[in-house]
C-alpha cells in the first residue's frame, strides 16, 4: 500500500448528507527526497528523513450526485462531487526546509468527491 | 530533499501528484527506522488487545504503476469527467464506509523558494474493513 496510513478516527469528519467532509492531521512522515525515490524506494544518500506535516483538507459544496456501480473495479456506492480546499505545511528538521501552502482556495480544485461505498467482499 | 524537489518538479513539469509520500514499507510496518507507520500499526493491533492480530487493511486489486511499481490507487479524473465515471476512490478493499478523494493544484512558499507550485491528491477512508487477519475492524485511513 502506498501513501496510505492509519489515522486517528477524529482526524476525519464526514457529513455526507450535507456534502461536507474534513480531514485534518499533524503527523510525522518520511521525506524521501523525490517522487521517484518514494515510489521505487531507491533513495539518495541520507534519505529518507523524518519530516513533520500538518494539513487541513475540506470537501464542501455539492456539484453532482451519482450512484456508481462498477463491476470491473468491484465497488458500489453513493457519491457526491464537491468543491475542496487544502492547506498544508511541512518541516524537515534535518535540513531545515519548510513549506507552507497558500490559504484555502476553492478555485484550485481539479476534482473532488466524497461518498459512501462498499467494495471487495462487501460488494459481491 | 524530497519536499523541495517535488515543489521544483511540480513547478517545472506539473507532473508531481503529491508533496509527500509514505512508503509501502511504512504502511506495512516491516521496516525499522520509519516510525510513523510502524507506530500506528502497533497502535492498531494493541487497540484490539491481541499483538498477534494483523489489523492492516488489504489494498484494492488494481491501481497505477509509475516507474513500474504498483500503487493501489486510482487518481481523480480530469476536471469535467462525469462523476459516474469516477474510478474506485478507496485504496483499501473489503471495505464498507465513507471515502473522500481530491486533486488540487495550488501555490505556496518554502525555504529559499518564495513561490512554489504543487499538485496534491489526498483522501480518507473511514468505516468497516476486513483486515489481513480476516477479522472485521473499524478504522480510519488517510491517503496523503
Amino acid at each position: 500500500m502506498f501513501w496510505t496510513i492509519p489515522v486517528p478516527r477524529d482526524a476525519v469528519d464526514v457529513h455526507l448528507g450535507a456534502g461536507r467532509a474534513r480531514f485534518r492531521l499533524s503527523t510525522s512522515i518520511p521525506d524521501d527526497h523525490d517522487l521517484q525515490a518514494s515510489i521505487t524506494e531507491v533513495f539518495p544518500a541520507g534519505f529518507p528523513q523524518l519530516a513533520e506535516v500538518t494539513f487541513d483538507v475540506e470537501w464542501s459544496g455539492i456539484l453532482d450526485r451519482a450512484h456508481i456501480r462498477n463491476v470491473a473495479q468491484n465497488f458500489e456506492g453513493q457519491f457526491l462531487q464537491t468543491g475542496s480546499t487544502i492547506q498544508w505545511s511541512a518541516f524537515n528538521p534535518v535540513s531545515g526546509f519548510q513549506f507552507a501552502s497558500e490559504g484555502p482556495d476553492p478555485t484550485r480544485v481539479i476534482y473532488a468527491m466524497i461518498g459512501h461505498e462498499r467494495n471487495g467482499v462487501f460488494f459481491q | 530533499m524530497r519536499l523541495r524537489s517535488l515543489m521544483r518538479r511540480s513547478t517545472g513539469e506539473q507532473a508531481s501528484s503529491r508533496f509527500v509520500g509514505v512508503s509501502r514499507r511504512q504502511f506495512f510496518g516491516s521496516a525499522a527506522g520509519l516510525a510513523v507507520g510502524a507506530g500506528l500499526g502497533t497502535t492498531l493491533a494493541a487497540q484490539h488487545g491481541n499483538p498477534h492480530t494483523d489489523a492492516q487493511p488489504k489494498p484494492i486489486p488494481g491501481g497505477v504503476s509509475p516507474f513500474g511499481v504498483m500503487i493501489h490507487h486510482f487518481p481523480s479524473p480530469p476536471a469535467g469527467t462525469p462523476l459516474a465515471d469516477h474510478p474506485e476512490p478507496s485504496q483499501i478493499t473489503d471495505f464498507n464506509g465513507f471515502v473522500g478523494l481530491n486533486r488540487i493544484r495550488g501555490g505556496g512558499s518554502g525555504t529559499g523558494f518564495p513561490s512554489l507550485a504543487y499538485q496534491a491528491d489526498m483522501g480518507f477512508m473511514v468505516g468497516e474493513y476486513i483486515a489481513m487477519d480476516g477479522r472485521h475492524y473499524h478504522g480510519a485511513f488517510g491517503f496523503i
